[in-house]
């Protein structure tokens, strides 16, 4: 049992990977140009799980994958066309796997009506549109589908002459599933029987079935005549072997399909060989505390290495060529691993991307609108934590595109846009930051309406009511407009909780809109963990980073810059008053020693605001690593993060957004004035 | 094995406990919460603190913070020096360093070692007293060391987090 056990985590993954190919390859499926090989590659994930969920008693898995199987056999047979209408039916079959997979990880009580409903829809679309034959096949072999090896060798059955062949299967179907075992040898040896089996064997059925069920059309037989006896099997499978050789999409020799199986197989095992090889995985699955013991690990190497450069310095006259040689060899390596690490954790966005397709064509059909997805920068590579976090807050702010942004085909075409809305998916690198927008070309966020409901929610209006704070109410508890309360969207929690979801991950969403044109969701996000760019300045003898992107530049102010307002200095730099924050004073708690025209002031600037930093030197430019303050402590305001400096000691990341609020108040306001009465 | 199970049912398996010392007063903390001992090294302050928060320091790769007990229940002088001595702890899933001024001995007590803490007397709220126990003429504060770190009087958790 506990053998077992342990094993199933390794199949619940394989299954994830496995449904998410048949969804990616469903969803890229061309139903006027079928390509068999992706119909192969379906047919192979499907067949996959069903193997692995029969070994470990996943029941319900092996169920409604099989009469998946069937269907997609006649497909990739051209025997049934697939529509789009049966590309979702099966997408659906996919997501009740998804939900199946869920309830066995865990260890919850699977739901058997949905299972059985989901087996009865496959079933009748597939009845519905293929050949009176393959229902009959369908039907019986559904008999058999509570108990894997059971239908197995009822399929195997009806092919009557392959009777040496079931064996093989489930022995290769079995070993194949453990191929993720360490040891090498058995990994080469199984896992090459893994991704060849289903063609092997599969293909090799699916030949004959064909041939056969072509015959039989013809003679418009009786479905049952599957189960022929073997004589007559074979009689009418003679004439018919051409033209199923020529169906098939790999081009095979034609064998003949009378010789004996042994003879047969050795044949089709040298054809599909070279074919299967390219598609063997050619990664491996690492859990992601071992990476993160890695990152860390490597971060201490770094610090000892800097260690080892300080006391290279000190090294006598005659070794000292000799050490900084190899200290040097020591660097480049040690900086080498970081950035290889590192780059471990780091994976494309398209992750999360991925998935959105699927989403946008289900609620563009069940909404009757047109909508086209884009997706730009689907390579930009973020973290493996945020790709796990940012999915639910991207999926609630999609469907809010295309539930309440794009408009119906019908007004579109009224107000002089393409009947097709478009929704774009970006993410772009800036600097320190992920930057993740989503944009519509829909009707744009409502003022009035949204101001309205405001009132009558009885939420506090901003002050001033400029639009962008007038968008950022969308995001209150319990704020929806939509007229009626839909499936998708509607129920006012979602915004509420992708601010919270992105706020937690130090991300921020800015919103712009314009009224008829369309709306843009911009999430801004840090790469937590990765590699930040920033500049190392002091003050108060204490060393703090500041990221660099949000530097504009660093200056040493001259007494005649330097002006002030309440008690507080500002500085004139290129033509603007900038209000100053004294790092020493607000992060340190120690006061300012000397005048700000014997400091340097970095001048900073945020989505929000600009305004100068005053601290004592600037110690130089530096890549350092985000280390989080909440692991062990507690969120400081006015600190991003913190990270580890060459000697070991530790400096805080300034988080220059919220810095902003260290600005005194009085000299906002009265720049603002000043501002305004100069415009 | 079993033979010595049988025996001790009655009375509570001893346990190990750490104790060190603030000032004049020796305190004890179980040990099972103690990841390291080490020497004090200047930490990184934070900005708007409390004074007992010494800071963060870097411990193998993780950001930790260090607090002084002696600041913060006003116990002896807080002076640092080569002999100053930081207790790395366990509590909660985070690592947390307390400074002291000396570390002295592991020793085993069972629970009917420990006496109830009085209510007064002792710099400690009783709500992170375990009890007192009497060693050799020593008078020994066990301390509840994960209710201590973890407590909103400390607040170096957010309250949400834990």
């Amino acid at each position: 049992m506990d053998n077992l056990s342990q094993f199933n985590e390794v199949f619940f993954e394989e299954a994830q990977e496995h449904l998410e190919t048949m969804e990616t390859l469903l969803l890229a499926f061309d139903v006027d140009a079928p390509d068999i090989e992706e119909l192969n590659s379906v047919f192979r994930a499907a067949h996959s799980i069903k193997g692995g969920s029969g070994i470990f008693g996943f029941t319900a898995m092996t169920g409604l994958t099989h009469v998946m199987e069937n269907m997609l056999d006649s497909a990739r047979n051209s025997e049934l066309a697939l529509t789009s209408g049966l590309i979702t039916v099966l997408l659906e079959t996919v997501d009740v796997l998804k939900e199946i997979l869920n309830c066995y990880r865990n260890e919850e009580e699977i739901d058997w009506d949905s299972v059985k409903t989901a087996e009865a829809v496959i079933e009748n679309a597939h009845r519905g549109t293929s050949s009176e034959q393959s229902t009959t096949v369908g039907d019986v072999l559904q008999a058999g589908t509570d108990d894997n090896q059971a239908t197995d060798l009822e399929e195997d059955d009806g092919f009557g002459f392959f009777d040496e062949e079931p064996d093989s299967s489930e022995d290769d179907d079995g070993f194949g599933f453990f191929d993720d075992e360490p040891d090498t040898s058995a990994d080469e040896g199984f896992g090459l029987f893994e991704n060849e089996e289903p063609k092997e064997e599969f293909g090799f059925f699916d030949e004959t079935l064909n041939a056969r069920i072509e015959k039989e059309a013809a003679e418009d037989e009786d479905g049952f005549g599957f189960f022929d006896p073997l004589p007559n099997d074979l009689e009418q499978q003679a004439p018919n072997n051409v033209v199923s050789a020529e169906q098939a999409a790999p081009p095979e020799p034609p064998v003949d399909q009378q010789t004996s199986n042994i003879a047969a197989k050795p044949l089709k095992k040298a054809v599909s060989k070279p074919e299967t090889k390219t598609t063997e995985a050619t990664s491996i699955r690492v859990e992601t505390n071992k990476i993160d013991k890695l990152v860390n690990l490597v971060g201490e190497l770094v610090i000892t290495q800097s260690m080892l450069n300080l006391i290279g310095n000190e090294v006598q006259e005659s070794m000292m060529d000799k050490m900084q040689t190899a200290l040097a060899e020591l660097e480049r390596n040690t900086r080498e691993i970081q950035e290889a690490v590192m780059s471990v954790r780091m994976l494309p966005i398209s992750f999360v991307f991925n998935r959105f397709p699927r989403l946008v064509r289900d609620l563009s059909v069940k909404m009757d609108k047109k909508i086209d997805l884009v997706i730009e920068g689907a390579s930009t590579e973020i973290d493996k934590n945020l790709v796990e976090k940012i999915s639910d807050p991207l999926t609630h702010l999609i469907r809010n595109s295309i539930d309440h942004g794009i408009e119906m085909p019908d007004v579109r075409r009224e107000n002089g846009k393409n009947e097709t809305g478009k929704v774009k998916l970006s993410a772009t690198q800036k600097g320190g930051e992920i930057i993740i927008s989503i944009t519509d070309d829909g009707a744009g966020l409502n003022r009035e309406r949204i101001l309205n409901k405001a009132l009558e929610k009885g939420i506090s209006l901003p002050d001033p009511l400029t639009d962008e704070a007038i968008w950022q109410l969308i995001f209150s508890p319990g704020f929806s407009t939509a007229a009626e309360i839909t499936d998708v969207s509607g129920r006012g929690v979602g915004m509420d909780v992708v601010r919270r979801n992105i706020e937690s991950l130090g991300g921020r969403v800015d919103i712009s809109s314009t009224q008829g044109q369309g709306s843009e969701f911009q999430i801004s996000l840090p790469l937590t963990l990765a590699i930040l760019d920033g500049m190392c300045v002091e003050s108060s003898g204490q060393v703090f980073v500041v990221p660099l992107v949000n530097i504009v530049e660093s200056i040493q102010p001259s007494k005649e810059q330097i002006k002030v307002i309440k008690n507080n200095p500002i500085l004139w730099v290129r033509e603007e008053y900038w209000p100053l924050v004294d790092i020493g004073k607000t992060l340190s708690g120690s006061e300012s020693n000397g005048s700000i025209d014997q400091g340097i002031v970095v001048l900073v600037e945020t989505a929000k605001s600009r305004f100068g930093l005053m601290v004592d030197s600037l110690v130089g430019q530096q890549q350092v690593v985000i280390k989080s303050l909440e692991r062990h402590f507690k969120r400081v305001e006015g600190v991003a993060g913190a990270t580890i400096m060459g000697d070991g000691s530790v400096a805080l990341i300034l988080d220059v957004d919220s810095l902003t609020q260290f600005i005194n108040t009085d000299v906002k306001g009265e720049l603002a004035h000043v501002s305004q009465s100069a415009g | 094995m079993s033979v010595n199970q049988q025996a001790n049912a009655s009375v509570m398996p001893a346990k190990e406990f750490l104790t060190f010392v603030l000032g004049d007063e020796t305190y004890a903390l179980d040990i099972m919460t103690v990841k390291e001992i080490r020497g004090y090294e200047i930490a990184t302050k934070i900005a708007n603190a409390p004074n007992y928060i010494k800071g963060v320091i870097n411990l193998r790769g993780d950001i930790v913070p260090i607090i002084d007990l002696r600041i913060k229940f006003g116990i002896g002088e807080a002076t640092y020096n080569e002999w100053t001595i930081v207790i790395m702890l366990n509590v909660r899933d985070r690592i947390v360093g307390i400074v002291v001024d000396g570390v002295s001995d592991v020793m085993n007590l069972e629970e009917d070692d420990i006496k109830p803490a009085p209510e007064f007397g002792v710099s400690f709220d009783s709500r992170y007293l375990h009890g007192l126990a009497a060693i050799d003429d020593l008078m020994v504060i066990i301390v509840d060391i994960e209710e201590l770190i973890s407590s909103d009087e400390l607040g170096i958790f957010d309250s949400a987090s834990v």
